[in-house]
C-alpha cells in the first residue's frame, strides 16, 4: 500500500480548475483530470481511481449524479463534492445518494483542499486495510476449520485403532492376567476420546447452521441412553416421553445437549445411595419441549452451580475423575444456537435436576 | 451348513484390518477374508477377479483413506453387475453429518459404523439383513 502512489480523478467543466489541480497536487498524487463526467467515465473504463473529486455544477450530468454512477463499480473509492453555493440540500443528497465521504466549499483556498484531500486518502487506506484484515482472517478462519476437521480426524483414528486392539486383547483367554491393565488402558483411551469428541462437537457447534428434523423423542432418548449408559452399569434409567404432535428441531444438537446431560447424571452418582436413579422426562408441545433429567447423584455445591457453565469448570470430586470440564458449556452453547435456555436445581448428596426448554420450529 | 460367507475388508489403517480380521475370525463369523490397505488394490482385485464365485458377499469398507475414499470406491464398484452380490458396511472413525446422508442414499450400504469396531454391532447388523443366521 505504501508504494503505491494514490490515484485522485478531479471532474470540472471548467478547464483553468484543472489545470491549477494538476499543478498543485501533481507531486503528491497522480493526477487524473476529466471536463465532463462522460470523460470521466472513459478514464475509469480502465484506470481505477483511489479518490475522486467531482465540482457539482456542470452541464448535462451533475457532480452527484455522477458520483453516484461510481459507487457500484468502485465501492472503495472515496468520493468528495466540491460545490459552489452553501446548498445543504446538495450536500444532503451528495452525502445519501453520492456517497460522498467529505466536500469543500467554493471558492477554496488551497492549503484547506490539500488537507481534506489527505484526509481522503486516509479514509481510502482505511477502508483498504480493513478489507485486507477482513480477508485475512477469513482465510485463518477457513484453515482453522480444516485444520479442527482434520485433526478431529487423524487424532481419533489411531486411538480407536489402539482401542480395537485392546478389546480384541480382551478377548483373548491366554491374556487373563492382564485383564485388569486393559481395563486401565481402555478407560484411559475412553477418557481421550471424550476430550476429542468434545472438541469436535464445540467445533461443530460454534461453525454450523442448524439443520431442521422431525424429532420422536421416545426414539432420540433411548438412543442416547443406549450409547452413554455403559459408563455405569448400575444406575436405572426412567424414560417418560409425552409427544402428541410433530416437533421439528435441531437433532444434531439436540443429541449433544442430551447425551452431555444424560451422561452426567450416570457419571456423577453418590456411591453411597442404595439405588442409582436417572429420570428423563420429555413434554413436547406445540411450542415447546420441556425435558427434565434428574438424578439422585452427588449435587452440586450451592457456590458452584453459577459455574457449571463455564468452559473447563470442575469441582473437586475424589470418587470421580471423568469430567472434562467441557460437557456443559457445550450444552449451553448448542442451547444459545437452537435458541433454548436450561436451568439447574441441585442439593447436595440428594440429587441435580436440569430443565431445559426448546423451541418447536415446525411452522 | 450354509456356504462361508467371503469377506473383503478395506482399510488404509493395518492395526485396524487386523483387529476386524481377529475378531471375524474370533467370533467364527467367517474364515475366508480378504485385507486390502487400500481401495485402489481392492478395486483392481476385484478386476481381476470378475467371477461371482469369488465375489465377495460382505464388504466392510473405511471412509477416509487417502487417494481413493471409502464413497469413490463404491463410486467405482458400480459398473460391476457382480456388486448386486455384496452387502457393504461402511466404517469411520469421525460420524459426519454428511456422510450418515450419504450412506441412507445408497442402496448397496447396509450400515455405517463407528470405530472402534464393535463385533457385536457387525452381527447384529448382519442377522437383521438375513446374511447371518
Amino acid at each position: 500500500m505504501d508504494e503505491q502512489r494514490i490515484r485522485v480523478l478531479y471532474v470540472d467543466d471548467e478547464e483553468n480548475n484543472l489545470l491549477a489541480f494538476r499543478a498543485y497536487f501533481r507531486k503528491k498524487y497522480e493526477v487524473y483530470t476529466a471536463i465532463s463526467a462522460s470523460e470521466a467515465f472513459r478514464l475509469l473504463e480502465s484506470i481505477e481511481m483511489h479518490v475522486i473529486v467531482s465540482d457539482q455544477r456542470m452541464p448535462i450530468t451533475s457532480g452527484v449524479e455522477f458520483l453516484e454512477t461510481t459507487i457500484a463499480r468502485y465501492p472503495d473509492t472515496i468520493r468528495l463534492l466540491i460545490t459552489g453555493q452553501s446548498d445543504i440540500e446538495t450536500v444532503i443528497e451528495a452525502i445519501n445518494r453520492g456517497q460522498v465521504s467529505k466536500y469543500l466549499q467554493k471558492p477554496w483556498d488551497w492549503e484547506k483542499f490539500s488537507l481534506i484531500l489527505e484526509n481522503c486518502t486516509d479514509l481510502y487506506k482505511a477502508k483498504i486495510t480493513l478489507k485486507e484484515k477482513n480477508a485475512q482472517l477469513q482465510k485463518t478462519n477457513d484453515e482453522l476449520n480444516r485444520f479442527v476437521y482434520s485433526a478431529s480426524h487423524d487424532l481419533r483414528s489411531p486411538l480407536m485403532s489402539v482401542l480395537g486392539m485392546v478389546q480384541l486383547a480382551k478377548t483373548d483367554e491366554a491374556m487373563d492376567v492382564a485383564q485388569e491393565y486393559f481395563e486401565i488402558i481402555e478407560s484411559n483411551i475412553l477418557k481421550l476420546d471424550m476430550y476429542i469428541k468434545n472438541i469436535i462437537d464445540y467445533y461443530r457447534n460454534s461453525r454450523s447452521m442448524e439443520i431442521l428434523d422431525n424429532i420422536d423423542f421416545n426414539y432420540l432418548a433411548n438412543d442416547v441412553i443406549a450409547a452413554v449408559k455403559d459408563q455405569n452399569q448400575d444406575v436405572q434409567i426412567e424414560i417418560e416421553t409425552e409427544q402428541d404432535e410433530e416437533f421439528v428441531g435441531d437433532i444434531f444438537r439436540l443429541r449433544i445437549i442430551l447425551s452431555n446431560l444424560i451422561s452426567n447424571a450416570i457419571k456423577y452418582q453418590n456411591p453411597q445411595a442404595s439405588i442409582h436413579k436417572v429420570t428423563v422426562s420429555i413434554k413436547s408441545g406445540p411450542k415447546f419441549a420441556t425435558i427434565s433429567i434428574a438424578d439422585n447423584g452427588i449435587g452440586i455445591l450451592n457456590e458452584h452451580i453459577e459455574n457449571v457453565f463455564k468452559m473447563f469448570f470442575r469441582t473437586y470430586n475424589a470418587t470421580n475423575t471423568q469430567g472434562t470440564g467441557i460437557g456443559l458449556y457445550i450444552v449451553k452453547e448448542a442451547l444459545e444456537k437452537i435458541g433454548g435456555n436450561i436451568s439447574v436445581v441441585s442439593t447436595p448428596l440428594e440429587g441435580t435436576s436440569f430443565k431445559i426448554v426448546i423451541p418447536n420450529k415446525k411452522s | 451348513m450354509a456356504k462361508t460367507l467371503s469377506i473383503m475388508l478395506i482399510d488404509d489403517n493395518p492395526t485396524d484390518l487386523f483387529v476386524h480380521e481377529r475378531f471375524i475370525v474370533h467370533r467364527k463369523i467367517s474364515h475366508d477374508i480378504q485385507k486390502f490397505l487400500s481401495a485402489e488394490d481392492a478395486l483392481f482385485y476385484l478386476h481381476e477377479h470378475p467371477g461371482t464365485e469369488t465375489w465377495p458377499d460382505l464388504i466392510l469398507l473405511d471412509i477416509q483413506m487417502p487417494v481413493m475414499n471409502g464413497f469413490d470406491f463404491l463410486m467405482h464398484c458400480e459398473k460391476f453387475s457382480q456388486m448386486n452380490k455384496s452387502s457393504i458396511i461402511m466404517l469411520s472413525s469421525s460420524l459426519d453429518y454428511g456422510d450418515i446422508n450419504r450412506v441412507k442414499a445408497n442402496p448397496h450400504v447396509l450400515a455405517l459404523m463407528e470405530k472402534p469396531f464393535d463385533i457385536d454391532e457387525l452381527i447384529a447388523v448382519l442377522e437383521v439383513n438375513g446374511i447371518l443366521q
